[in-house]
């Protein structure tokens, strides 16, 4: 988590990921955001996030993106 | 027919009044009647192009879809199997539905190339043969393009990569997938519908609300108006401007390319609010395609609130797939030891984004104008991206606070006057046109004197039509104001009293009677996005 | 239930409101000529019931009859309910529009109009007979008559049933045209400068030809159908041939007309055939082929005038309390638009003989003194000198002897443009009787200092 929260405040240092609700959905990111934590959750845990779990519901709070990951890496 | 005139709003009230008299299961019969009728009074035996792709389309959709439930049923039957071997049979399925999907996107795209593309190939193949002094031999087709095809293919592709991708289950009634090819308003120039958002809404019978049928109708006037009062007024300057032979200089083409942008602006727009108006008459919502974006702080900004449909079908079919391919990944490892990180990281992401801003061009139209068009908006994006720390740096040293109305105000402006100067390369009849075009707005490019001297007057308005025109403008845009901020005018309406709800209506029918630019002394021009 | 019924009742009147609003507001769109305003508009303002006629036609009604000069002369009321180029069918439909409002006036229609071999309309001349008449029953009919040849998608006719259609991208003149010809009561009366000012010599054009030539089937059963209408209405009807160049065809298919109605038992005035008894001058009283000027138009209107008095019984209501507005209306319309165009005498056709003018041949400027030339003619007893200063009124300025061939006037005004002609004429115990002249007549301008 700590690991995540590093790599998306890198990212974006002026959104407060905590706190926000609707990441996607108010395009608080944009898709060249969503294309570098892609980039990065890869790298960093060593997963494939497809295209296909490129959904707002996937990406909308850091919850959500923390269950992507454990789900990808828990499917290996 | 066209969306703006009288046999259309009868068509609608007809198709209207038939869906909420027949039993509720078979609603949606109705809405394919319509469809059919309309295509066929627009597009006559071209129907048959669609109807084609339809089919293609849903059987290879529900081939995809039986390979892909096969696998499924076939992982869960087998227990016993080890975890590789499940993966294995997992992938060999997948694969097979990806070939399916695949030749199903392929042959879509491929009447629409042959259509719509096969002459700009064909003459700039030609071209090439003859510079390397064999001749051209591709002779060029006189083909007619059937109404939406630029829309509906971009549906239907989606459709299949959906079906594939799990989004969505494949249709098996194919009179039900031929609505959703062919759904009537939307037809003509979208919204680009995805088949999880909208298929549902279609095939099931929507119950008669009164107060949705009202706020339906209210949208369908507001775009109405858009459309005649505004869009069509602008015509005529626009087209004295853009004139092959106009000699106009200075200022005044820059303001020939914000009249433009206006008029398509509300051309298009208006044509959505005329759609979804229908729709919602109908019980069914569309996405919406724009949300003011003359509004929008930066360029990309303006592009993901204009065309909305079309902005996330390039995101979701080209520009995520391309960014996360494995050549793209592994160019943007090879890339980080030359250029850096910072640019390495990103530059999947640019050359995926340069791609989709050249096929945004390609798909308006099949001219190298339209091309450059959408580099041109492609090199703003992605330098604003690019040169985001420099900005930042360079507004710290000015000491500008960004939150401030004036920095918002001059963003936005800013926006405007990029995408103004864009409009330079769709307007003009070619690219070597728009360049003149530049040309000419720099060499008097002070000189403002069009404004008082009569000037003005010649474009096809005289002074009474351009105080309404302003007018006019000034009430769209105090419309898009309330609308940014969240506000529903029509609900705002809706809880007046009635004689004056009654009394707005009817003066705003009295007003599109009066200031339309519609009937046998204005030849009406088509649609701007009809036939892309 | 209940709701349901009661949205449905307010929906329904919703769109009645919204109908009426939209015919409303169409009213004030239509042709954008703003003599069809008058001449079917400003009719409705006319008291019910207190016309003496209503003249029913074309141009070719309203280039010759004054209905404000009708009423200056002999204290009639005739108005003229006609429209340029209004096509034959659109007659009948007219007399009944016209006799809503004025049942029992006497009726007078100009064969003029049946005459033309092929009666197609044509969008303009539709729009010019339709698009000022209030809804109505008749008003449909006669659009659906007149659209009913036209080679058009029948949506697009809706223009025709709906003018605001087509008319509502003048909304910008709207006010000019719809209010500026209200603010006209010259009841219908014509101004128009070429009428005013235009002058062209057909003596050598303007033929009168014997025998009759079919009509086409088309302009019969126009004709028949209008003929079956006023015999069933009992209606008072009088035709008339109004003197025109046209051809031997075109002349005998009126011939061919006016026995039709003669068969019938109306009356026809053949004033085309009988055009001396208007003492009509074929030099100068004619604006185009089909028009006279205001000359000419003076000429007609006093004979036909003068005819209705006799003949139909009409009576001089000149003084009696609820004709102001003709008062009115008379006085400004010869003050304003005929007084420059005119000599004083050609008001009246019984001070006119058919006397030859002598030919004017110059003026000479001399400072403020100008000298006007002619060539006398035989048989006057003298000629009486006019003169018009730019574009003022002709003024009578002396009389001088059957002898004399100058004249010449001092004290003139410089800078200013002097136009003078010689009128012969005869002292008769009734008066005198003014001969022909030159409408030109000649000019020359005094030095400025």
């Amino acid at each position: 988590m700590e690991q995540m929260m590093k790599i998306l405040e890198e990212i974006r240092p002026d959104v407060d990921f905590a706190n926000e609700r609707k990441l996607i959905d108010d395009h608080v990111l944009d898709s060249f955001d969503i294309i570098s934590i892609v980039q990065e959750f890869n790298e960093a845990f060593d997963i494939e996030i497809d295209v296909e779990d490129l959904e707002p519901d996937n990406f909308n709070t850091v919850e959500a993106m923390k269950e992507l990951i454990d789900r990808l890496r828990n499917a290996d | 027919m066209t969306i703006v005139s009288l046999p259309f709003f009868l068509f609608t009230a007809a198709v209207v009044l038939v869906y909420y008299a027949v039993p509720k299961k078979i609603r949606w019969t109705v809405l394919l009647a319509g469809s059919s009728i309309f295509y066929a009074l627009n597009s006559g035996w071209l129907a048959l192009v669609l109807a084609g792709t339809s089919l293609l389309t849903f059987v290879m959709g529900w081939a995809v879809q039986k390979v892909l439930d096969a696998s499924r049923a076939d992982l869960k039957a087998a227990e016993g199997l080890s975890r590789e071997e499940k993966k294995k049979r997992k992938e060999a399925a997948r694969k097979k539905a990806r070939a399916l999907m695949l030749t199903g996107v392929l042959a879509d795209l491929a009447a629409l190339l042959f259509l719509k593309y096969f002459n700009f190939f064909g003459s700039n193949l030609n071209r090439l043969l003859s510079a390397l002094g064999t001749g051209g031999r591709i002779p060029a087709l006189n083909l007619l393009l059937p109404l939406g095809i630029s829309f509906y293919t971009l549906q239907a592709m989606a459709y299949l990569i959906d079906v594939y991708r799990g989004k969505t289950a494949a249709d098996r009634n194919p009179a039900k997938f031929m609505l959703f090819m062919s759904f009537f308003p939307q037809i003509v120039q979208g919204p680009i519908p995805r088949h999880s958002q909208l298929a549902h809404q279609l095939y099931e019978g929507h119950d008669f609300d009164y107060q949705r049928l009202c706020f339906g109708a209210q949208l369908m006037l507001w775009g109405i108006f858009k459309k005649i009062v505004i869009a069509e007024r602008l015509s005529g300057p626009v087209q004295a401007l853009f004139a092959a032979d106009s000699a106009v200089t200075g200022p005044a083409v820059f303001l020939g390319a914000c009249l433009y942008g206006l008029q398509v602006y509300t051309d298009f727009s208006g044509g959505m609010d005329i759609v979804r108006g229908v729709a919602q008459m109908l019980g069914i919502e569309l996405e919406l395609n724009f949300t003011q974006p003359y509004f929008a702080s930066s360029v990309e900004d303006f592009w993901r609130r204009w065309h909305i449909t079309m902005g996330a079908w390039m995101r979701d079919y080209i520009f995520y797939p391309l960014s996360l391919s494995k050549a793209f990944t592994n160019l943007s490892r090879k890339s980080r030891k030359v250029f850096g990180a910072f640019v390495g990281k990103r530059l999947p992401a640019f050359l995926a984004m340069f791609i989709v801003y050249f096929l945004v061009g390609l798909w308006h139209g099949a001219d190298w104008k339209y091309i450059v068009y959408g580099v041109w908006n492609g090199v703003f994006i992605t330098s604003g991206i690019l040169l985001e720390n420099a900005y930042a740096k360079a507004r710290g040293l000015c000491g500008i606070d960004e939150g401030t109305v004036t920095w918002r105000a001059f963003r936005i402006l800013r926006t405007f006057a990029i995408v103004s100067f864009g409009r330079y390369f769709s307007r003009a009849d070619s690219l070597g046109h728009a360049m003149d075009l530049f040309r000419r707005t720099f060499i008097h490019w002070r000189d403002l004197s069009f404004l008082t001297d009569g000037t003005l007057l010649k474009w096809g308005l005289n002074t009474a039509n351009w105080v309404l025109l302003a007018v006019c403008v000034l009430i769209l845009f105090y419309v898009d104001a309330r609308h940014e901020k969240g506000i529903s005018f029509r609900r705002t309406i809706a809880a007046q009293a009635l004689p004056f709800r009654w009394l707005i209506y009817i003066g705003a029918v009295l007003a599109l009677l009066i200031f339309g630019c519609y009937g046998p002394e204005y030849s009406a021009a088509s649609f701007i996005y009809e036939r892309f | 239930m209940k709701e349901r019924t009661r949205r449905l009742l307010r929906s329904l009147i919703f769109l009645l409101l919204l109908g009426a609003a939209v015919i409303g507001v169409q009213g004030l769109f239509g042709s954008n000529s703003s003599w069809d305003y008058e001449h079917e508009r400003n009719y409705l303002l006319e008291k019910p019931g207190s016309l003496d006629g209503v003249y029913v036609g074309t141009s070719n009604v309203h280039a010759f009859w004054q209905p404000a000069y009708g009423w200056k002369q002999h204290g009639i009321a005739v108005w003229n309910y006609s429209i340029d180029a209004a096509p034959a069918e659109a007659i009948k439909y007219m007399v009944i529009e016209a006799r809503k409002t004025q049942p029992d006036a006497l009726y007078i229609i100009n064969l003029n109009t049946f005459k033309a071999e092929s009666v197609d309309p044509d969008t303009t001349s539709i729009h010019r007979v339709v698009d000022y008449m209030p809804f109505s029953l008749n008003r449909l009919r006669l659009t659906r008559r007149l659209t009913e040849k036209l080679d058009m998608p029948p949506l697009e006719k809706l223009e025709f049933y709906l003018p605001i259609i087509r008319f509502h991208t003048r909304w910008d003149e709207l006010k000019d045209w719809v209010y500026g010809a209200a603010d006209f009561d010259y009841k219908g009366s014509l101004h128009y400068s070429a009428y005013q000012k235009n002058v062209t010599d057909y003596s050598k054009t303007y033929r009168v030809y014997e025998g009759l030539e079919p009509v086409s089937d088309d302009v019969a059963e126009i004709m028949d159908d209008l003929l079956d209408y006023c015999d069933a209405e009992k209606l008072r009807v009088l035709f008339v041939i109004v003197p025109q160049v046209v051809s031997r065809e075109d002349q005998g298919r009126m011939q061919t007309l006016a026995q039709t109605v003669r068969d019938r038992g109306y009356t026809c005035l053949d004033l085309l055939t009988d055009y001396r008894e208007l003492k009509l001058d074929l030099r100068m009283d004619f604006y185009n082929r089909k028009h006279t000027n205001v000359h000419g138009s003076l000429k007609f209107a006093d004979w036909l005038g003068t005819y209705l008095m006799e003949q139909e019984g009409m009576t001089d209501k000149r003084g009696q309390p609820g004709w102001e507005s003709w008062e009115a209306a008379s006085e400004s319309y010869l003050e304003d638009y005929l007084g420059a165009y005119h000599l004083p005498f050609e008001l009246s056709l019984e001070n006119r003989t058919e006397l030859e003018g002598p030919a004017m041949k110059r003026v000479t400027v001399k400072e403020l003194s100008a000298t006007v030339t002619w060539d006398p003619s035989e048989g006057a007893d003298g000629y009486e000198i006019f003169r018009k200063a730019d574009d003022r009124g002709w003024e009578s300025v002396t009389a001088v002897e059957a002898s004399a061939s100058s004249y010449t006037e001092e004290g003139l005004e410089p800078k200013t443009k002097y136009t003078y002609t010689a009128v012969p004429f005869l002292e008769t115990e009734s008066g005198r009787k003014y001969g022909h002249f030159s409408v030109n007549g000649v000019s020359g301008t005094t030095g400025g200092t």
